[in-house]
């Protein structure tokens, strides 16, 4: 996952500044290079524990090693159903989605606007 | 001071605009400079008891000069900006420029334009090629991404 720092061109697409993106199209040569010119940079993610509201949650995940805001991002939805369903406390799949673009709020950078 | 490693030259630079059918053509090959001006609107007030300017700003413009040499081909530069100031209206069309190439990394300016004025001095003394010089002025949003594809 890479943190959009200069907004990017893909194709008739832009992908924002301060957005992220995992750039899956581009080598990883291609990456390397706009690392290099600043224009992409890694993403430090933020521990689930920390987001308002998640401390129980993230326990949950933990035992799965979903740690970070990246790792819930990147885990497959069904599967953490699957692995909740174990416990016999099961998330739905629904429930997942709407917590993953929650969480995904949580690392996008709103740009700066003033006077 | 680090000195930079990564300075880039215009020459490999690619300039593309549209035909009267709206089709983007590149015309790199048939203009040999375009010019940039980013004009930020500023504006300034003095208040009483304060002694320094404040400024506020508003509006974004870009203003491009593009010189073209002088070639026939529909697709090329000097019959495409002469079919575009003969057309009645001649309209916006869209520009976009790639430099220093179109790689990975690339800056890729991008926008609409309205065609001001077009200049050419034919000369019989003269043995170079003629230029053309495209005066064009941006028309709402301008946009500057790199390029990722």
């Amino acid at each position: 996952m890479y943190r959009i720092l200069s907004a990017l061109g893909k194709g008739s697409r832009v992908l924002a500044a301060g957005s992220f993106s995992d750039l899956a199209w581009l080598s990883e040569k291609q990456r390397d290079r706009l690392m290099e010119l600043g224009k992409i940079g890694t993403v430090r993610p933020p521990p689930l524990a920390i987001l308002p509201g998640w401390k129980r949650r993230a326990e949950r995940f933990a035992v799965q090693g979903i740690i970070t805001v990246v790792d819930f991002l990147e885990a497959n939805t069904k599967e953490l159903v699957e692995q909740s369903a174990k416990t016999g406390r099961p998330y739905k799949e629904s429930t997942i989605e709407r917590w993953k673009k929650d969480a995904k709020e949580w690392l996008i950078i709103k740009p700066r606007v003033d006077g | 001071m680090a000195q930079t490693q990564d300075a880039v030259n215009a020459c490999d630079a690619e300039v593309f605009l549209d035909d009267a059918t709206g089709v983007l053509q590149d015309i790199s090959g048939s203009s040999n400079s375009v010019s940039f001006t980013w004009d930020n609107s500023l504006g300034e007030f003095h208040t009483f008891g304060a002694p320094w300017r404040a400024m506020q700003e508003c509006g974004k413009a870009i203003d491009v000069t593009l010189n073209a040499v002088y070639s026939l081909p529909a697709a090329e530069a000097v019959a495409i900006l002469l079919d575009w100031w003969y057309a009645i209206p001649s309209g916006r069309r869209t520009l976009e420029v790639n430099m220093p190439d179109n790689n990975v990394g690339s800056d890729h300016f991008e926008g609409e334009y309205r065609l001001d004025s077009l200049q050419a001095t034919l000369d019989p003394a003269d043995p170079n090629a003629t230029i053309m010089t495209a005066e064009l002025k941006s028309d709402l949003v301008q946009t500057h991404t790199t390029t990722a594809t």
